[in-house]
């Protein structure tokens, strides 16, 4: 055989073979992140997608957001044909059959709220109504003390949502009495963040960041880089405080007194709300985040531990193993748990 | 018409592949130039020995020069190599597209036409290695694109780079021209 | 002299190096380049932003140009306003004001918005922007 041909169909066979290679993504490719963002739960919400073809990541992203836009139908309050809003019409006292899918997030959030002894609670709506923290015009005062005083009153410590499984796994939950409505909240935004994740998942997308006002899962990476994370300065919102440089499969949730609050007289008001006093949580914090697995979950640790406090927080933070917190005080003053990853870059403006 | 039997044409094909490696590592070598600019001088080799041994001997040389300076200079599969290896496949393709179009009868090694002028409407050494020059280019930005930057921006150095290549590809062109004229031939 | 005999030989090699093909070639890639160079000059560079009410897109707006425009948000109008390749929001009615505190952003997928109005502008720039360092902000 002519040696010609032959070096001809070697060069070729290594092109087409490299071509190949690229065209089945054998060889990692460095594409650009496609992102897309849209209004949602009341908040922005942005999916990146890394490492995929252009329009398979945009099937993905458009089935992700149409997940999240099923699940504020169920989940918000603020929506009244929503299925927590049907719940919360009905007169107390009485059983409500709920989807297995509100049921089992329920259960989820009952058990935390077991476990922070109350400092976690689905049942706040009526007060979070009372302060206005959701409401489209922000009444920039602390309610009357005797509306407070009447809430604190009324709301059980104990048994404020009964949540009940029948023999045929049919959900069913009772409201104990009007101090008690549920706003799911934190729970329901980390809940709609694993769902979108897993949306994404099924449609073939190894490398994502589902991101709903901050608060995020990712999964995978960007090849040999990781997704890089930043961490808002809780006291200057255009300063980046440290980095977390994720990649694999974790969360990363943040609760903080500065994303919704007013300013009175120098004290802070903040949507983080303490049932046991009917204020807003002071336990000299500013911001929480945590680390792990599941987005729903440690979206209402991060909460709770808010409202715990540094110490008992942490202890609550223990009963769920893989779960990793990074606690900011209000005087910029960071404490972490060991695996908690980020690096830090700066100190914190102090106050 | 090419075929590699004698022990010349090995011999040869061993100081080509000898000269391009060194080359290649003098050019990643030089100061000033970044890994993106370079006068390619070492393809003039490869060229030479498209002209005077065949394809085969080219592609001999190419894969040589790319293997062993990457193995000396520590670069083996990293990055740069793939650059390398894109760019000389690259350049190795549009040769063997050429081959029909070439006029090679005044340089081989052991020619059994021997004439004196390039036929006029075929290609010699500068047209060839223009078009293999920007085909290596081409290759480059396209692998660079897929594997490392992975962002349509260098696209927009393409210009330069076409415009770059354009006058490499001529000049070494020229070089190889001028040294092929000087080698024995069978003549 | 020297300079002479230089530039002749360089005349004649170029003239006895090369076919009539060849040359036809080189001028041939050279017209090509320059074709490609003038096309990439002509292309619109710069950025754009997209403005969306309820997800829903108004406008793409393009940064090259210093101008304002209004949207109707639930909240009655909002001004947008783009100068110096930057771009921001102005809201007259909104319980917090976000998107006029967030004042001008101009980086590739930087965002700016006002929630209760349903107004979101994101910029999309057609050139990756290295400046942005992070994929996403924890907050």
């Amino acid at each position: 055989m002519n040696r010609n041909r032959l070096s001809i169909i070697v060069t070729s066979g290594i092109a087409l073979f490299l071509a190949t290679a690229l065209w089945l993504d054998l060889i990692p490719r460095a594409h650009t992140v496609y992102s897309d963002t849209r209004l949602l739960m009341g908040t922005l919400v942005s999916i990146s997608v890394w490492g995929h073809p252009k329009g398979k990541a945009e099937t993905a992203m458009q089935k992700a957001f149409a997940e999240f836009a099923r699940l504020e139908e169920v989940l918000s309050w603020q929506r009244p044909t929503s299925e927590v809003s049907q719940v919360n019409q009905v007169s107390r006292e009485t059983w409500v059959s709920i989807s297995t899918e509100l049921g089992t997030l329920l259960q989820r959030g009952l058990l935390l709220g077991q476990r922070s002894e109350g400092a976690f609670s689905m049942a706040l709506q009526p007060l979070t109504q009372l302060w206005g923290f959701s409401s489209e015009h922000q009444d920039e005062k602390p309610p009357a003390k005797e509306k407070l005083d009447r809430w604190l009153r009324l709301y059980p410590t104990v048994d404020a949502i009964r949540l009940m499984q029948k023999e045929d796994k049919s959900f069913h939950v009772q409201l104990a009495n009007s101090a008690v409505g549920l706003d799911l909240g934190a729970l329901g935004k980390g809940y709609a963040i694993d769902q979108a994740i897993s949306v994404l998942r099924k449609e073939g997308i190894a490398n994502a960041i589902v991101d709903a006002g901050g608060d995020l899962r990712v999964i995978g990476s960007k090849g040999s880089n990781p997704w890089r994370i930043g961490l808002q300065n809780p006291r200057q919102k255009d300063q980046i405080i440290s980095m977390s440089q994720l990649r694999g499969d974790i969360a990363m949730m943040t609760s903080g007194d500065y994303e919704r609050f007013f300013l009175l007289e120098n004290i802070r008001y903040h949507h983080i709300l303490d049932p046991k006093t009917a204020e807003p949580a002071r336990t000299g914090l500013s911001s929480v985040s945590v680390q792990g697995k599941n987005a729903a979950e440690i979206n209402g640790l991060s909460t709770a531990i808010f409202v715990l406090g540094v110490e008992k927080g942490l202890r609550l933070l223990k009963q769920y193993p893989g779960s990793e917190a990074l606690l900011i005080s209000e005087k910029g003053e960071p404490t972490r748990t060991p695996a908690f990853i980020a690096d830090w870059l700066q100190e914190p403006i102090k106050q | 018409m090419s075929r590699i039997r004698q022990p010349r044409q090995v011999l040869w094909i061993a100081y080509l592949a000898a000269a391009a490696t060194g080359t290649h590592m003098l050019e990643t070598g030089l100061p000033g130039f970044g890994p993106w600019i370079k006068p390619g001088l070492a393809n003039t080799f490869s060229l030479i020995a498209l002209f005077r041994l065949g394809y085969a001997a080219a592609v001999v040389v190419t894969v040589v020069r790319i293997l062993v300076s990457s193995l000396v200079l520590g670069t083996l599969f990293s990055p740069t190599f793939m650059m390398s290896f894109a760019g000389g496949s690259g350049a190795l393709l549009m040769m063997a597209l050429l081959l029909p179009l070439m006029d090679r009868s005044q340089f081989t090694m052991n020619g059994e036409v021997c004439s004196q002028a390039l036929n006029k409407w075929l290609l010699g050494p500068v047209g060839v290695s223009l078009l293999a020059s920007i085909a290596h280019i081409v290759m480059q930005l396209v692998v660079a694109w897929l594997l490392l930057i992975g962002h349509s921006g260098i696209f927009f150095a393409l210009p330069w780079f076409l415009f770059g290549s354009w006058l490499t590809g001529i000049i070494n062109g020229l070089l190889a021209y001028m040294i092929l004229k000087n080698l024995p031939t069978g003549c | 002299m020297a300079r002479r005999l230089f530039s002749k030989s360089l005349y004649y090699s170029l003239h006895e190096a090369t076919s009539y093909l060849d040359r036809l070639t080189i001028l041939l890639c050279f017209m090509a380049i320059i074709g490609i160079t003038a096309t990439f000059m002509l292309q619109p560079h710069g950025n754009q932003a997209v403005v969306t009410l309820d997800n829903n897109l108004i406008n793409t707006i393009s940064l090259e140009k210093d101008a304002h425009y209004y949207v109707n948000g639930h909240l009655g109008p909002v001004r947008v306003e783009v100068k110096n390749q930057q771009i921001r929001i102005v809201e007259y009615d909104s319980p917090r004001m976000i998107g006029t505190r967030t004042g001008w952003v101009q980086h590739n997928g930087a965002i700016t918005a006002c929630l209760p109005c349903g107004v979101v502008i994101r910029v999309l720039g057609n050139q990756e922007d290295n400046s942005v360092n992070y994929d996403s902000i924890a907050r």
